[in-house]
Formats: C-alpha cells, structure tokens, sequence
C-alpha cells in the first residue's frame, strides 16, 4: 500500500507537520497556555467580592 | 559551515554511533552531576522517612521541614533535570551523529544550574526557606530561595534550545536522512512541553522574587497556585515522555525491536505535545474559585486524550519487544517470550519494572486520583507521596537507572563495575518503592496527612488518634522506603565504581556484539509471520487488558467509597 | 535499519497499523471518553461535588462573621479546651475559618441536615482536612469557599490541616486541629 511513496516524495501532511519541530514547540506552548493558564486565570479573575 | 575534522568524532564500536566528543562530555558531566544530586537528595529523603516513621520520628520538626523542601528540590527538579540534559544531548549528538550546537551555550547550561541548585541549597540549608517545594504564597522565603530556581530555569532553558538547535545542524549536515527516529521526537516532545514549564516558572517565579525583596507588594495566592503548578507539574510531564523515549530505545538496544507503529507512537507523543499539561489543573481541584468546567475539562487533559497516550505506549513498548522477541524464534505460547528476555541483565530488568510500577502503581493511581470528586478523599493526604513515588521513583527514576548502566561502557567507555550488585539493584529498588508507595497510599486513604512532622498530634487538647492500621502502614512503608534508599545506593556505588576503576575499553575495540535488529534476523530466518489470534503481540495485549481491569475496577472502587461520605455539593 | 533509535521508513505516516494496536486504542479511547461523560455526570446525579461558590473577602469582614454566628449560636463550653461550642442552625450559614495554627470555632451539627459551610483563612494557606471522612479543600486568606454539607453521620470529628503552614517546634502545621461534634 506505501510502496508508491516509497522514495520519501509527497509525505503525508501529518507527516510533514510532526517532522516540523518548530510547530511542536508553538502548540506545546500556546495551546496549554489558553487552555490551562488564560481560562484559569480568568476564572480566578472573575470572583465576586462576598455579599 | 564549521569544519570538523574526524578526531572531533569516535565511532562507538558496538552501537556505530558516531560521538561527538564535546557533546559526550557534556553528557558526562550531566549525568555525574545529576547521581551526585540523586545521592544528597536520597540521604535528606532518608531523614523524612525516618521521622515519619512513628516508631521512630528522629527529625525535630523544624529539621523535618528542613529536610522534606529538600529532598522535594534536589530529588524531583535537581537529579531528574541533570539527567534529563544528559539525555537530551545523547538523543541530538550521539544518536544523530552530529556535532553539538553552540558547545559555549551548553556548558552555560551546566553552569548555571549548578549555581541555581546551590543557591536553593544554601537558602534552604540556612532555614528561613522552608516552604516546601511548591513554595505558596503567602509563605515567604529567601530571596535568594526564588532567584536560584530562576537560575537554575534559565540554564535549562538553554539547554533545550542547544538540542533544538542541534537538530537544525544535524538536519543541515545530513548526518541522517528522512523523519527523525522515535526517541529523537521523543526528545522533541520533552523539550517543546519543558519551553512551556520554563516559561510558566519564569511567569510565577519572578514576581515572587521580586516579592520577596520588597519591590512588588502582593501576590494573589490562587494565580500564583495556578501558573505554579502549569510549571511545577508539567515539569513532571517532561520525565514522563522522557521515561517512555528511553523505554523505546531499551527495548532497540536490547531487542533489536522496532516500533510497532511510527503512526501510532508519534501521535501519542502529539497527544502529549498539546494536552498533557493541561493536567496541572488536578492539583487545583479541592481550590476555590476555579470553576468545575475549567477543572473537569483539564483535569481529564482533554476528554482523556493524553491519558490515550500514555495507554497506547504502555502497549506499544511492551508490544515491539515480544514482536521481536517472536522474530527471533520465541514464537509458541503467550508468554515465552518475556519468560525467556534477559531478567539478569539490569538495563532490561530496570526498563520493564520501571515500565510495570509507572503503569500499575503511578498510572492508575493517577488516573483515579485526577477525578474532580474523587480528589476530595485524597488530596493532601499520605497518599499523593505514595502515588507519586510510583510514577516518579519507580518509574522515571528507575528508567533513568536503567538507561545509566547501556550508557556508562558507550559514553565513559568502562564497563560495569560490580556486575553483580547492578543485577540485583533493579529488583530491590524496585519492592522499595513499589511497596512504600502502596502503603503510603493506604495511609493516606485512612486520613493520614502529608508534611506532618508529627503523627500523634502530641499534647494538643483537641488531639486525634489515627487508626492504628495507619500508623502500621506508615512504618512499614518507611521500612520498605529504606529498603528504597539501599537500592538507591546499590545504584550510585556500581556508577561511581564503574566510572573511576571499571575496566577501560579500548578506543575501537568492541567487548561485545550488537544485538541484531529483529526485522533483520526475521528476513533471513522467514519468521515474518508471528504471534497468535490474528495479533503480532497476543501476550501483551493481555498484560494491557491486566492493566485496564484494574483501572476499571479501581474507578468504580473509589467512587463506591466517595459515595459513603458526607453529602457535599 | 528498523529501531526506535534509527530513521523511520520513508513514507510512515501512510504504513498500516496492525491488529493489537487497532483494538487497544478503540478500547482505551472507549474507556477515555466514559470517564469523561462520568465525572460530568456525576455532578448531576452524584451526592458529593466539589462546590463553584467562592467570594473574595478580607480577613477583616469574614472574621466578623465568624464572631457573629459564635456570638448568636454558642450553646456550651467545649470539655477539652473550654472553649465556645457553636451550634448554628440547619440550612443556616457556618463560618469556620482556619489560622495559624487552629480550626476555629468549635461547631456541632446535626446529622442529616444541611448547612452552608463557609471557610477561609486569617493568614498564609491551610488545608481543610475532615477526619475520619477524609473530606479535603484548600483554604486561602481572601479567598470565601460556600460548600452545602450534609453529615451522614454522628461522631466527633477532628480537622487537620493538610497544606504545610509553618510553624516551630512542638506547634505549627503538624499539631493544627479543630473539631466538629455531629448529634441525632
């Protein structure tokens, strides 16, 4: 079934992105980053002062 | 391009790795310096056993305090990260075959984590730093306790771009041709996930230094908890893809395996790369403020995604050694061939322990811990040290171990010293930790509290008397921790002994052959064809099927007792 | 050339996954997402939830909320310590709050009905630890946590204090207590 590509022409985009290890390190930073950091921030940010 | 001359490099003449000689100094120092730190942390780790021991209680409580912030530094962040840098240069220069980049920004590395470590040190040693490692708000220590760590960032930091860097030479040089092998994007992985735990340490620690000195006035103690811990757990994150890159090549080096999967072992690593530190959040759980939905979705690093992965290389390890191991003609029955590897070789031995206790004991531990609800009948209690001595002593630690003894006759050239004692080290650190971390577990689930240095509650009117099942389970996972220690040890006199009076090995002489590659061996002999059940590793998926039983069975555990409390909403 | 440590084939991503893999990952996917749906759920269904109700206050204005319920609700004397044993009323508000290095005040409550647990700290962090039920929350200063607690059981219960508090010698972290007596 991969015999075709066999010679390392047209790899598959995943492929290419995983090979990519500058793409690694932006979503190993800013997707945690939102995730984790900024949405829980904003949640410690957005209590309410006691009645 | 830098022109290097062929004396910058020596063949390792039973891998074939070509070595860079600056960059193998560069992991010899690293790995030196991270056992000298394994030691001085194990010995301070011996004292809070000894005093959260109740039959022995031998610290007084401002030694104790002393002791356990410690033993948390220089054992989870000093010995491990030392190591990890060792690792990562192995993975850039030596297994690519490439010439280290900035060699000058290397050394700043090693330079600037020793002097951070010894910065905390001294802080911690004067004892007006005993916060423990994670170091809350509005607790204060030195300000020299904030800027070491800083330091000490800083060089790792470095670090992780030298590797990075590395990679971009070694891509240019075309020292290797095609994707980057597993364990390299192994270490790919490790380091993007510590650029982010750096950055989030940078983001916390420096204001609290600053805060420390005077020059900021206040910090929220619940925004300091939350970017703590997306540094302080997600540095944990980091050993654990460093801990499955060295399984992997473990089970090449003494298997000649391949990997099951490319696929499937590399998207698990990118189901790491973007999810994994979202666990972070399960520190936070029993936390005020923090809204369920922000808890739930990252406690569980997205819909369980990254807990996937870890399943999947849990299987996919295991899986490429008894393919090979079925290649080279172990092929009847489920189980032969792990009955017939090689138990009295330390590097396996270390690897599958280490591979069992972080799946067994930290894995579902951690799994079930993790739950929102469920957290609140452990957090805090005994049983977080017990679950992560699984994860990060009989896991990571062990790997570590384990790796150092294939490392030692390729990086030091000398071979082991002391063959026997490392043959037995693997199994007794091993029952060490696996023991102490269930007891230490048991007792927590009883109620036991973590940092206490003294159990009894002695002379307090209000006091409370423990069950003494739990007080039992403390001394004897104390005992079981020493017993840990001594296998530690072990470890550290076979380096030490191997690094200064091990046999040499001669520059080009091989002292013994390298393990076939398994597809190699398959394709002469015709055994493509293994397994049993239309499955290449029949008795590997029963061991996972093991694994998840008791996950399973562990879940619904928890919930039935979480169920009996009091009403809480 | 096939190792862990040696390039992969030259087209990997497109190479068919075998068997073993295939039915552990729909499996353990399987399993991932059912953990997912019940840690939801159980928010729906479950008895015991972690509360969203938090406020910022200051040390000033919960600790008079504190004095208050003790001065509305203090029934008798403690017999270990001699202090006020405060009773607040079911579906009333409880403020306990946690200081270097005690749980204060002393509370009774009834079992099977609820009560509006408040807790906060006057100081650095603690950690509210229920004992013998192993109920567990973090308590900062500034920080109001409102938790609807229903005993299931009576009993004198003890509270430790599970985050490290500081402390020297025989007092700190290690000997903090409090106390809740829960009657028919």
């Amino acid at each position: 079934m991969s015999e075709s590509n066999s010679s390392g022409e047209n790899p598959h985009f995943m492929q290419k992105a995983l090979d990519n290890q500058w793409l690694m390190l932006a979503l190993a930073v800013l997707v945690p980053m939102v995730i984790y950091t900024f949405w829980g921030l904003w949640d410690v940010m957005h209590i309410v002062q006691a009645p | 391009m830098t022109s290097t001359s062929i004396s910058d490099f020596r063949v390792d003449p039973v891998s074939g790795l070509k070595i860079h000689r600056t960059a193998n100094t560069l992991v010899k120092w690293n790995a030196f310096a991270a056992v000298v730190f394994l030691l001085v942390g194990g010995l301070f780790g011996l004292g809070v056993a000894l005093t959260r021991m109740p039959s022995v209680q031998l610290l007084s409580p401002d030694l104790f305090y002393m002791a356990l912030t410690a033993h948390g530094l220089v054992n989870l962040a000093v010995w491990i990260i030392f190591f990890e840098m060792a690792v990562l240069y192995f993975l850039a220069s030596h297994v690519l075959g490439s010439r280290i980049a900035t060699p000058r920004w290397a050394w700043a590395q090693f330079w600037l984590m020793l002097v951070g470590a010894a910065m905390v040190a001294v802080a911690v040693l004067q004892g007006n730093s005993s916060v423990m490692m994670t170091s809350y708000p509005p607790l204060q220590a030195a300000p020299h306790f904030y800027l070491g760590l800083i330091v000490f960032a800083v060089g790792a930091l470095i670090g992780c771009f030298v590797f990075l860097g590395t990679l971009v030479v070694a891509k240019r040089e075309n020292t290797y041709q095609g994707s980057l092998p597993l364990v390299v994007f192994g270490g790919v992985t490790a380091t993007v996930i510590a650029v982010f735990t750096l950055v989030s340490g940078a983001m916390i620690l420096i204001p609290t230094f600053l805060w420390s000195v005077g020059l900021i006035s206040y910090i929220d103690p619940m925004m300091y908890r939350v970017i703590w811990w997306a540094f302080g757990h997600s540095s944990q994150q980091i050993n654990v893809v460093a801990h499955i890159s060295i399984w992997y090549l473990i089970a090449s080096l003494v298997f000649g395996a391949k990997p099951m999967s490319e696929k499937v072992s590399r998207g698990a690593f990118l189901l790491y790369i973007l999810f994994l530190q979202l666990g972070s959040a399960h520190h936070l759980l029993s936390d005020p403020g923090l809204t369920s939905a922000w808890k739930i979705f990252n406690t569980s690093y997205a819909i369980y995604l990254a807990v996937l992965a870890s399943m999947i290389h849990g299987l996919t390890v295991p899986g490429s050694i008894e393919v090979a191991q079925r290649r080279k003609g172990m092929n009847t029955g489920l189980f032969t061939w792990l009955r017939k590897a090689p138990w009295g070789n330390p590097i396996f031995s270390g690897m599958f322990l280490s591979l069992v206790g972080f799946g067994f004991i930290g894995g579902v531990t951690g799994v079930v811990m993790s739950v929102e609800q469920i957290n609140m009948v452990i957090h805090n209690t005994m049983y977080l040290p017990g679950h992560f001595h699984g994860t990060l002593v009989a896991g990571t630690t062990m790997a570590f171990m384990a790796v150092t003894y294939w490392l030692i006759p390729v990086v030091f050239q000398r071979k082991i010293a002391l063959p026997g004692v490392a043959k037995l080290q693997p199994y007794i650190f091993s029952l060490g930790a696996w023991v102490f971390s269930i007891a230490m577990m048991g007792a927590g689930t009883l109620g036991v509290q973590r940092r206490h240095a003294d159990i009894t509650f002695a002379g307090q009117p209000l006091a409370y008397e423990y069950p003494e099942i739990a007080k039992g389970l403390m001394d004897m996972g104390e005992i079981f921790g020493i017993i840990m220690s001594v296998g530690a040890i072990m470890f550290i006199v076979v380096v030490l002994a191997s690094i200064f009076t091990g046999e040499r090995i001669e520059e080009g002489s091989a002292p013994w052959p390298k393990v076939e590659d398994a597809d190699v061996v398959a394709a002469r002999t015709g055994n493509k064809h293994v397994g049993m059940w239309g499955m290449e590793a029949p008795g590997t998926f029963i061991l996972a099927m093991i694994l998840f039983a008791t996950i399973v069975l562990y879940y619904f555990v928890n919930f039935k007792y979480l169920s009996t409390i009091w009403g809480l909403s | 050339m096939g190792t862990a440590y040696t390039p992969p084939e030259a087209d990997w991503w497109r190479a068919p996954i075998e068997r073993t893999e295939i039915w552990w990952i729909v499996l353990a996917f399987a399993w991932c997402v059912f953990m997912f749906v019940w840690m939801i759920g159980w928010h729906f269904v479950g008895p015991q939830n972690m509360s969203n109700e938090t406020y910022r206050t200051t040390v000033e204005a919960y600790a008079a909320k504190v004095d208050a319920m003790t001065a509305k609700y203090a029934i008798r004397k403690d017999e270990a310590t001699g202090e006020d044993v405060v009773a607040p009323p079911p579906g009333s508000d409880v403020y306990l709050a946690a200081m270097q290095w005690q749980f204060r005040p002393i509370l009774e409550l009834k079992k099977g009905e609820k009560y509006r647990l408040h807790i906060s700290s006057y100081d650095v962090g603690h950690g509210f630890s229920l004992q013998p039920e192993n109920i567990n929350f973090q308590v900062y200063p500034g920080y109001e946590q409102v938790t609807t607690v229903t005993p299931n059981k009576t009993g004198i219960f003890a509270i430790a204090c599970g985050e490290y508090c500081g402390g020297s010698g025989a007092i700190g972290h290690h000997s903090m207590l409090g106390r809740i007596y829960v009657k028919e």
